[in-house]
């Protein structure tokens, strides 16, 4: 399994965002996360991304508690959450130059990401003059900068225009050839002709779809 | 699949530090409201003490050193407060910790920075404050430069780590110096008396003492800031 979730509660003040869950993740599916707005699905995707750590119970990534061992854990694991971790005085190029040089990774790819997700590699607009699609689209290149193993998306096709959605779709598509995926969406439809499975989340906990 | 698979080499300390701190000049240099505002308050700072003390040379000039940290002292709550905003904003320090940067490295990088800025402020402020109060060094511009080192590093690595803590909380202007002030009292009390020697003089050779006190807190400061601060980012 490439992760394992043992009886999962988070819990902020007194409301349980999380309730008990119990989840097998199996290296390389994609899991569909589904479920009404305060159901769990970004608490869910944070505790994964281990920026959260659960109330109770543990969370295995790659054999590691997340609790403890998250160092090791989140080179490998990329998040496309409602914030981009964009700088917003930096353009583009130099967003993703940080992110390669901080990852261990090579910057010469950079033009060609930026060129794949529509924006143009050599312009010195900074991310502050960005429309929120275009900060998507870059946090996109963020994620194909990284190669993570296990891909986080949240809403992936929020704030994004119908050519970004296609594109959106084709990158999904692409990483689940050798990548773990897991996909919270309110686009029920879409999702599910991505994903093999579906979790639908209420009240923090998983019931039947 | 092993983790170890998916990982590449990733930059030592000192090259990720000093990536995070190019990227926070670049950004600095690029917005510079921080800088400006930071100078504008602390020379406007020194001239209001020369209003309040009244038209006293003697009484200006002895209290020139004190009038000089204090200045340094008030403006960098503002400097502080400002130096986190840039990571809160889209979430951009969630980024840096995913990218498993150590928290060391993002400490000292920010700490390291906050010093240059108020270093430098130091720098251009005491000319003014010679010039303000009709104050003259005794001792050389080499020892007030250490001393202003020191004495800003001092500052910075508490400072940075409290505000990084106060940050995303609402009353975060307010609640930075409640919280920062009393740590830095000792730095700023060896801070006066070691640059108040640099003006008036120093017969009993008691500068070393001072500096290395200044030195010590400093050693305290930075490796406490350091070692918390990965719990202060972390949940």
């Amino acid at each position: 399994m490439l992760a394992q979730l043992d009886k999962v509660s988070k819990r902020y003040g007194r409301q349980w965002a999380l309730n008990q869950l119990s989840l097998d993740i199996a290296e390389g599916e994609t899991l569909l996360l589904t479920g009404h707005n305060g159901a769990g699905k970004t608490t869910l995707l944070r505790l994964l991304a281990t920026v959260m750590r659960p109330t109770h119970g543990t969370i295995q990534i790659f054999g590691h508690d997340s609790k403890t061992d998250y160092e090791q854990i989140r080179p490998a694991i990329g998040l496309l959450s409602h914030q981009n971790h964009l700088y917003n005085q930096l353009n583009a190029f130099e967003n993703l130059e940080l992110v390669a040089k901080l990852s261990g990774k090579s910057t010469e790819n950079i033009p060609g990401f930026l060129d794949e997700v529509g924006l143009p590699s050599k312009g010195q607009k900074v991310v502050a003059q960005y429309s929120a699609g275009m900060k998507r689209r870059l946090a996109i290149a963020r994620m194909l900068v990284r190669q993570p193993k296990l891909i986080l998306l949240d809403e992936p096709f929020g704030q994004l225009d119908p050519g970004g959605v296609e594109m959106m779709e084709h990158f999904i598509q692409r990483w689940q050839e050798d990548t773990t995926l897991l996909i919270a969406t309110h686009d029920i439809e879409r999702g599910k002709k991505l994903c093999s499975r579906h979790l639908h989340l209420e009240k923090g906990q998983s019931v039947c779809p | 699949m092993s983790l170890a698979e998916s990982t590449n080499k990733s930059p030592s300390l000192v090259q990720t530090v000093w990536l995070i701190l190019q990227k926070d000049l670049r950004i600095e240099w690029r917005q510079r409201a921080r800088i400006n505002a930071t100078a504008f308050f602390a020379i406007l700072t020194l001239l209001l003490f020369s209003f309040a003390a009244g038209p006293q040379a003697a009484l200006l000039e002895k209290q020139a050193p004190g009038y000089l940290w204090l200045a340094i002292f008030l403006a960098s709550v503002l400097a502080l407060s400002e130096s986190m905003r840039l990571e809160n904003d889209n979430e951009a320090l969630e980024g840096l910790r995913l990218l498993s940067t150590t928290p060391v490295a993002i400490f000292l990088a920010k700490a390291i920075l906050n010093s240059l800025m108020l270093w430098s402020l130091g720098l251009l402020l005491l000319p003014l404050s010679i010039a303000f109060y009709d104050a003259h060094m005794e001792l050389g511009l080499h020892q007030a430069a250490l001393v202003l080192f020191l004495g800003t590093t001092a500052i910075s690595a508490p400072g940075t780590l409290y505000a990084t803590i106060t940050s995303k909380l609402q009353a975060r202007e307010v609640l930075l110096p409640l919280l920062l002030f009393p740590v830095l009292i000792p730095g700023l009390l060896a801070s006066v008396k070691a640059m108040t020697l640099i003006y008036t003089g120093d017969p009993m050779q008691q500068l070393p003492s001072w500096l290395a006190l200044l030195f010590g807190f400093n050693l305290i400061y930075w490796i406490v800031g350091g070692l918390l601060f990965g719990r202060v980012i972390e949940e």
